[in-house]
């Protein structure tokens, strides 16, 4: 394995040197879209505060796992690091109640999370939470890899005296039965999950499976404690120990095993060997072909969010951040996007196009002629999105495009729906348009927006009206949308039913939703030649009847340089200075009730 | 078994988690065994590194402007397989070879254009705009640092060269850089990391000065270092070793062992130490992430009144996902250190760097010139005096 390839500078045996490998790893395992994916990985925290460690989630653990450097070691022919891995429940974490009584009560406490986040400065997080070891050895040349772990299956104490209830803190004389179990923790199956994450990096570094892979069983203890401090470790026939290493390069990895007394090596024909050898770090000898392709960097779907929200919400300040957010990230994000009305208005007040795939011709939810498809086609033709972004109209309605998305099964991973609400005029258009209501009960996300301008009172009635009507989605509120991208993917897997699985669940085809043209919305588009009095413009804007709730567009006032976009949402309104003029056409496009019957001309 | 009958003793935890202290527990007998309870290491302590003061510091933007589209250079990674790809083998200019998207490679790519480096950068990359993959999207990464030291001299020195040859030959005569280089006046240039819009450029700069000293982080990988030889850099060559390395007083690089998307590794940050002011750090993309390049700052070194007073450059919070996304928000960070001036571009952001004006932070903004894109950013040919 060429180590220098992810860490070239110079090594030597000292905390410093095993922290910045470690590091190294972590991080080029930050760049891999893919090991992400198939290790479920969620994140990870690095903190420097004390003695350097790091916090890794997953997806299907509530807890955090912890890794730290607890030793380092001069061998004869190369460098040795030992790290301790550590695994802190959520208070909703079903291994909870496996911990030990004491470790339960750590876990319990408020600032719990946080202190994890830099458990290496905590003595009782240190102590405590321990599931096994890691040791990795590189050689001198840099060439070969070996990692090595211990663990036990299940970590068992058991209290010898049992604890009394001195406190009448339950309705028992003892919180502990003698000889009764404390802690019953099942290390080896949750360290598996780092394991698998760990080795598929390396494997994938490597760009070929290990080398070398060895299983070990060895004998394991229960732990009785007593009143006094004192502790038995005691033979326990039925656990065990493991022992694992995996070796990368052409050393003589055997020669770094542990001396453990009494182990006994597990062939590689027994059900556990060939468990752990169906894992997506160690590819099939046989079908390394088959199982690169697989993880061949291009061939994951891309996810798919559907933003809805009714005209004026915020859904586009939401489509910028999530863009700029992912973007930091070196993730690539692709919008298909459209606005009732023949216009490709919103591409142009984006300030970012990041292959946006416009889709002019009426309203994406209504004709549903494979609109959405060829999107998606084109989209990906151009490039590769980790995640797809497609903006409906103001006015779609989100139900009528499920049944399209379904049929994108095979080239997109639907993830969720995002309704943008605007809080301050939600109540009133509820009454108005049923297209309102649709986005809401549709929704596996509703991101309550503007609650800069509304007062408690206001918040906790839109609230209420919200989750009366969508007892499912997860509601955050946010003003201008500003919220971190990882708050909203994964959604649907994590509420309680999303859209879409609901929605597999009658596959009967119901005709027609609600459109928008039976609440008699309409659009229309006016070019302006001229540029227009400010002053007029402005009464004009404050004149406009009711019955038309959206206005955008472009337009050039006299006397001044730059042209002006034109957002105008319910009688409110905004002139912002375009600062750099791309020589745009000056238009505006109205969308409202009843357009025909109004004299829009500017005069 | 073992569930139940913990789910019943267990429930008093839940009501009085707040009031239950573990040393209560521990008092009534509660164990905690561990193997590991001498593993406990006692508080890191701060440095203090004196590495001198200077009067002030005057950083001019020569180009922040990396890349013209994002879209294009971001689908560029992408087509090409992602992060991990070696920068080298993109196919992108100046070592474009013709044979498309990531089919190309250093050797390749160099034979079609080293007989004319240096003297001829811009009939070079006339010809690989015809090899290379998008190469009008290139622009780069360079700005001028003007040190004024305690007994009032000057010092100039370069970080970064940016990438596409025509364009920052262009910046370099706005700016005057040529000049600069050709009568000495520069005679030093840091490299922050071996990136291509911060190192493709380096032919511009040999043109003018082949024989400047060239401080890079160590970690540049061989076709990097074969790279400032074929540029026609004759001068002497300073690998920086991971850590500080002091350039005059008041005036280092600290070199951070981090790995970069598209197979770079490492990177240096400017630590400016400015009398009576505090610490300036000025970055180039700062992908060791402002979490630990402050904190490092905040155990290594030595700066005035404690303060850290200063940054510019490129800004991202850190390399990875925080696991919570509470933390991961660069406003909120960025904010944590008291900054008291604040000039950022490049790959900080645009709503990021409006963000920070928003929250009242002491941006200094641009003038929106020659590209770049918003007055939210310090942009080309502007500056910012630190001191």
């Amino acid at each position: 394995m060429n180590i220098n390839e992810f860490y070239p500078a110079e090594l030597s045996v000292d905390i410093n040197t095993f922290n910045a490998l470690m590091r190294s790893l972590l991080i080029k395992a930050s760049f891999d879209g893919v090991l992400k994916r198939i290790t479920n990985y969620k994140g990870m925290y690095l903190s420097e505060e004390n003695q350097e460690c790091w916090t890794l989630k997953f997806e299907n653990y509530k807890g955090v796992f912890g890794l730290v450097l607890s030793n380092v070691q001069d061998e004869n022919s190369g460098y040795l690091g030992k790290f301790n891995l550590y695994y802190f429940p959520s208070t909703d974490d079903k291994y909870l109640s496996n911990s030990s009584l004491l470790e339960e009560c750590i876990a319990s406490q408020d600032n719990f999370i946080e202190k994890v986040r830099s458990f290496s400065s905590h003595v009782e997080l240190i102590n405590n939470f321990y599931i096994g070891s890691m040791e990795i050895f590189i050689d001198e040349d840099k060439n070969n890899f070996f990692v090595s772990y211990e663990v036990k299956n299940r970590d068992k104490i058991y209290s010898k005296d049992g604890i009394i209830d001195t406190h009448n803190l339950t309705n028992d004389e003892y919180i502990l039965k003698p000889m009764s179990v404390d802690k019953n923790f099942p290390s080896f199956k949750i360290m598996f999950q780092f394991f698998n994450f760990f080795n598929t990096l390396l494997t994938r570094l490597n760009d070929k499976e290990p080398d070398y892979f060895e299983m070990y069983k060895a004998k394991n203890e229960k732990i009785y404690y007593s009143q006094d401090g004192s502790f038995e470790k005691i033979k326990n026939p039925g656990g065990f120990k493991l022992l694992l290493s995996l070796g990368y390069g052409d050393f003589n990895f055997s020669s770094l095993q542990r001396d453990v007394a009494d182990k006994q090596k597990i062939e590689n024909t027994h059900i556990l060997h060939r468990f752990m050898k169906a894992s997506s770090w160690a590819i099939n000898e046989v079908n390394f072909e088959k199982y690169n392709k697989i993880f061949a960097k291009n061939s994951l779907k891309p996810k798919l969010i559907l933003v809805t929200g009714f005209l004026g919400s915020g859904k586009t300040k939401f489509l910028q951040n999530y863009i700029e957010y992912e973007n930091a990230k070196n993730r690539f994000v692709g919008i298909i996007q459209n606005e009732i009305g023949k216009v490709g208005l919103d591409g142009q007040l984006l300030d970012y196009d990041y292959s946006l795939v416009e889709i002019d011709e009426g309203c994406v939810c209504c004709s549903l002629a494979g609109q959405l498809k060829m999107g998606v086609a084109k989209l990906m033709s151009n490039s590769k999105p980790d995640t797809i972004l497609v903006e409906t109209t103001g006015v779609a309605n989100p139900f009528n495009l499920l049944s399209e998305l379904n049929e994108l099964d095979n080239v997109i991973e639907f993830d969720s729906i995002v309704s943008v609400i605007d809080g301050v005029n939600a109540l009133k258009l509820w009454d108005e348009f049923a297209i309102f209501k649709d986005q809401v009960r549709a929704a596996d996300v509703i991101l309550l927006n503007k609650t800069d301008l509304m007062n408690e009172d206001e918040i906790k009635l839109v609230e209420k009206l919200l989750t009366d009507n969508n007892k499912c989605a997860n509601i955050i509120k946010t003003i201008n949308c500003d919220i971190n991208p990882s708050s909203i993917t994964n959604s649907s897997r994590m509420i309680k039913s999303s859209t879409s699985h609901i929605a597999t669940m009658f596959t009967e085809e119901t005709p027609s939703e609600r459109t928008h043209v039976q609440d008699g919305i309409s659009s229309k588009k006016i070019d302006i030649k001229e540029p227009i009095c400010k002053d007029l413009f402005k009464a004009y804007l404050e004149a406009i009847p009711e019955d038309i709730f959206r206005i955008k567009g472009i337009v050039e006032l006299k006397n001044f340089k730059n042209q002006f976009i034109v957002q105008f949402v319910n009688g409110h309104y905004e002139l912002i200075e375009i600062e750099k003029s791309k020589g745009k056409d000056n238009f505006l496009v109205y969308i409202g009730k009843n357009i025909e019957q109004y004299n829009l001309m500017i005069s | 078994m073992l569930n139940n009958e913990n789910q019943g003793r267990r429930d008093f935890l839940k009501g009085t988690a707040t009031g239950i202290g573990f040393g209560t527990l521990a008092s009534m007998g509660l164990f905690s065994y561990s193997p590991l309870r001498e593993f406990f290491l006692p508080k890191i302590e701060r440095k203090f590194a004196d590495f001198g003061a200077c009067k002030s510091i005057k950083v001019t933007n020569i180009s922040e402007t990396s890349w013209f589209d994002n879209a294009t250079l971001m689908g560029d990674i992408k087509g090409a397989g992602g992060l991990l790809v070696n920068q080298y083998d993109f196919n992108w200019a100046p070592f474009g070879d013709g044979t498309g998207l990531a089919k190309g490679s250093y050797d390749r790519g160099i034979a079609t254009i080293k007989h004319l480096l240096p003297e001829k950068v811009d009939e070079a990359w006339d010809i690989q705009k015809k090899l290379a993959v998008n190469a009008d999207n290139a622009g780069g990464f360079s700005c001028l640092m003007d040190v004024e030291r305690l007994d009032g001299s000057r010092k100039k020195y370069l970080l970064d060269v940016g990438w596409n040859y025509q364009w920052i030959h262009k910046c370099f005569k706005r700016e005057g850089i040529d000049k600069m280089l050709a009568s000495g006046e520069i005679d030093t240039i840091i490299l922050s990391h071996e990136h291509f819009d911060h190192f493709y450029g380096l032919p511009v700069a040999m043109k003018y000065n082949p024989n400047v000293k060239l401080i890079i982080p160590e970690g540049f990988y061989k076709e990097g270092l074969q790279y400032i030889k074929d540029s026609g850099h004759t001068g002497e060559l300073v690998i920086a070793k991971n850590g500080l390395y002091e350039i005059e007083p008041g005036f280092s690089t600290y070199v951070f062992d981090v790995p970069i998307i598209c197979r770079v590794f490492g990177e240096q940050s400017i630590f400016a130490n400015v009398q009576d002011k505090g610490l300036v750090s000025i970055t180039g993309c700062c992908h060791q992430g402002i979490i630990k390049f402050a904190n490092t700052a905040y155990k290594e070194l030595k700066y005035d009144n404690d303060q850290m007073y200063g940054i510019y450059g490129g800004l991202h919070i850190s390399p990875f996902d925080d696991w919570d996304p509470k933390y991961d928000d660069l406003v909120i960070s960025l904010g944590k250190w008291d900054f008291k001036k604040v000039g950022c571009n490049h790959c900080t952001g645009l709503l990021t760097a409006e963000k920070f004006i928003a929250a009242g932070y002491p941006v200094v903004k641009g003038t929106s010139r020659f590209r770049s894109q918003s007055h939210s950013y310090l942009g080309n040919g502007d500056i910012i005096n630190f001191g």
